[in-house]
């Protein structure tokens, strides 16, 4: 998941990456001006966008309006130190999915977030159960036939994306768009190397691979789409 | 007692005014009445004793003469209305009468008081009779050869007093439905007049806080004598709306400027919290977090400062202040500020200067603006502060520093609460916007004022001129 944090505070969209980062193994992206934050969240497929409201050049709610009027639907959640009933009830007039207020607790954000991505995708259930896989969202645990299996960071973000999107065809443009944040350096070969090691650590089972792959196209979760 | 109310009042004033007017016509027109209708008897009478006279004159045969005498009034046994007696002075026996002696009117004629006597060849005028049964009557004497002769006639002013009676009457009437009348007729002008005053009341009744800012009222329709009160009270509410947004906006903006470090501080803890980490982090965040809590005590400190300027009252000169040895130790203080990064703060020689002020107030407005020049001036610039005299009651104090890239559009803003020029709160340098709020404050109680100009070319000046007694 991709997620961008337009906060002209710099020290909390830090603390919100370190912790998206870190715990969640989310890709971010900041933004600390309003105009910048909004090219950026113009031009990049974002999973969810955290937008604060007294932004430097453009305020929050400008930006969110313009990215609606603009047919993008990317989840959005604003976090703001306005608290009035009327600003959050524009807020979320404007077009926001979710409104919360600093000072905030970061397990509330990071639940909220969670279940903005998950309802963007169209998941009730923050476990994700497909061809003998349990993916536990909240938890970040996957089972598979019943064993619990150890990922790595990146490996648990491409499992999880590719999750959420289970039994669609996801290709390789998606997965790097929606997997790295600015600054890294991805390289789509880079994504073969992460599938490798996830069908390896998944094993092929009786009923054939759990990722498939379809040349020039891109990956499948779960079953084919026929 | 209860006061009377205003329609009462008024009401008993024109009522009273109008009885005595009232009562003063009346009697003048009832006084001109009468006396009119008394002369035209008067006339009468004077005309038939003269006509007796004459007869008296001319006649030689008795008979005759008693004939033309009853010619003359016009009387007669059944008529009695007009009666008379002729005698001669000093006789009992009457020469002439027109009735019975024994009669009530003769009797009337019988008893004629001799105060009204006249004297010879003239006449006097007199009231005869009883109520309901007035005589008018003229007494002339007059010399004839067997003596002085003495000629009353009378005649009945009855249907005049009735007539009179009647007109008094009338006037009576007219008079207490004219002050019926406009006993009515005040009140419910009184009351109309006064029915905006009501309605303005349960209006406002209505207000609270939230909706004090629509309520207008309207006050073309009210009389003009209470337009003055209309507008007062529109302008009031209107004062009072502005005061409440500008406290509301102030709380609100308040609120948000402790949340942010405060968030900042929470957030930090927290994520140092979600699990294990090295000491090191750990003390970066702690680090971090006494950072925005020494950020927030800044702030609060601010905001209790601009409070109590706000709530104290307008005295606030507790003594004398030597200004340019107050100027002196705070150009020394920045001094040393500025000397770390290669900068300096210079006095320029000035009179020795002093107002009357509060000294806390003073060192609190100068420092703001020092301080400001110090953060927005370059660090290696000169920041120079002036003092001199005005006019003989105004002192000038001037700090300029060297910076001056404060944007035109935001230079009136400046002094407002919460204002700053960059609006991306300015983190490096901390503020919250409220330290020229707080200079201003200090000014306007000292009855002084403060002004900021800014080019990149001459720099930033701030000049606060302040009273010197």
């Amino acid at each position: 998941m991709r997620v961008l944090i337009i906060e002209d505070e710099i020290k909390i969209a830090r603390n919100i990456t370190r912790v998206l980062d870190g715990e969640y193994s989310w890709a971010v992206d900041i933004s600390t001006d309003g105009e910048d934050g909004r090219h950026m969240a113009m031009t990049n497929p974002y999973d969810l966008i955290i937008l604060d409201l007294g932004l430097p050049k453009i305020n929050g709610i400008e930006i969110l309006r313009d990215l609606r009027k603009n047919g993008k639907t990317t989840p959005v959640l604003i976090l703001t130190a306005r608290d009035d009933t009327q600003d959050i009830v524009q807020g979320l007039e404007s077009g926001s999915d979710d409104y919360m207020v600093k000072p905030f607790d970061m397990r509330e954000l990071m639940a909220r977030c969670q279940a903005l991505v998950r309802r963007s995708y169209s998941r009730v259930d923050p476990v994700i159960k497909i061809a003998g896989l349990s993916i536990n969202t909240a938890k970040h645990q996957v089972i598979y036939r019943k064993k619990s299996v150890r990922l790595s960071a990146m490996e648990y973000r491409l499992l999880e994306y590719l999750a959420m999107r289970a039994g669609e065809v996801v290709s390789k443009a998606d997965i790097v768009e929606h997997l790295y944040s600015f600054g890294s350096e991805n390289f789509s070969n880079v994504v073969e190397v992460y599938i490798c090691s996830l069908r390896k650590k998944l094993g092929s089972g009786q009923s054939g691979e759990v990722i498939h792959t379809l040349r020039n196209q891109g990956y499948v979760l779960g079953e084919l789409p026929t | 007692m209860k006061p009377l109310s205003l329609k009462w009042r008024i009401s008993l004033w024109i009522s009273a005014v109008l009885i005595a007017v009232i009562a003063i016509i009346s009697y003048a027109a009832y006084a001109e009445f009468e006396e009119s209708h008394l002369r035209s008897i008067d006339l009468t009478l004077k005309a038939m004793a003269n006509g007796i006279v004459s007869s008296l004159d001319t006649s030689s045969n008795k008979e005759k003469w008693a004939e033309k005498v009853g010619k003359i009034t016009g009387s007669s046994n059944e008529n009695p209305s007009t009666l008379y007696r002729i005698w001669l002075d000093g006789s009992s026996v009457d020469m002439l009468m027109s009735d019975v002696p024994n009669s009530e009117h003769g009797h009337w004629l019988h008893e004629l008081s001799e105060q009204n006597k006249p004297l010879l060849e003239e006449s006097n005028f007199l009231n005869i009779g009883i109520p309901h049964n007035e005589y008018r009557a003229v007494w002339l004497r007059h010399k004839i050869d067997e003596g002085i002769v003495n000629i009353v006639v009378a005649g009945s002013s009855y249907f005049t007093y009735h007539e009179m009676n009647e007109f008094l009457w009338l006037l009576l009437v007219l008079g207490s439905s004219l002050i019926i009348g406009s006993i009515v007729a005040t009140m419910w002008i009184v009351r109309c007049g006064l029915r905006p005053i009501d309605t303005t009341a349960e209006r406002l009744q209505d207000i609270t806080r939230p909706n004090i800012g629509e309520v207008v009222f309207d006050y073309k329709k009210v009389p003009k004598e209470l337009r003055p009160f209309m507008e007062a009270l529109n302008d009031m509410l209107n004062r009072l709306d502005r005061v409440l947004r500008q406290q509301k906006q102030f709380t609100s903006d308040a609120a948000h400027e402790l949340r942010t470090p405060l968030s900042l501080a929470k957030s930090t803890l927290q994520a140092a919290q979600i699990h294990e980490r090295q000491p090191a982090e750990y003390r970066q965040a702690i680090d971090d977090s006494l950072e925005d809590i020494a950020r927030m005590e800044y702030l609060i400190e601010q905001l209790l400062v601009l409070t109590r300027l706000d709530e104290a009252d307008g005295n606030t000169i507790s003594g004398e202040v030597q200004l340019d040895v107050l100027l002196q130790e705070l150009a020394e203080t920045y001094g040393k500020k500025m000397e770390r990064s290669g900068g300096k703060v210079v006095f320029e020689e000035s009179p020795n200067i002093s107002i009357q002020g509060n000294i806390d107030e003073l060192i609190r407005l100068f420092s703001n603006v020092l301080h400001n020049a110090v953060k927005y001036g370059p660090p290696d610039g000169t920041i120079s502060l002036s003092l001199e005299p005005e006019s003989d009651s105004n002192v000038k104090i001037c700090i300029h520093d060297e910076g001056g890239n404060i944007p035109k559009d935001t230079l009136p803003h400046l002094f407002d609460r919460f204002y700053r020029a960059d609006p991306s709160r300015s983190k490096n340098t901390g503020g919250a916007g409220l330290g020229l709020a707080i200079a201003r404050e200090i000014a306007r109680r000292h009855n002084g004022a403060i002004s900021i100009t800014s080019s990149p070319d001459s720099g930033t000046l701030v000049c606060i001129r302040l009273v010197r007694t």
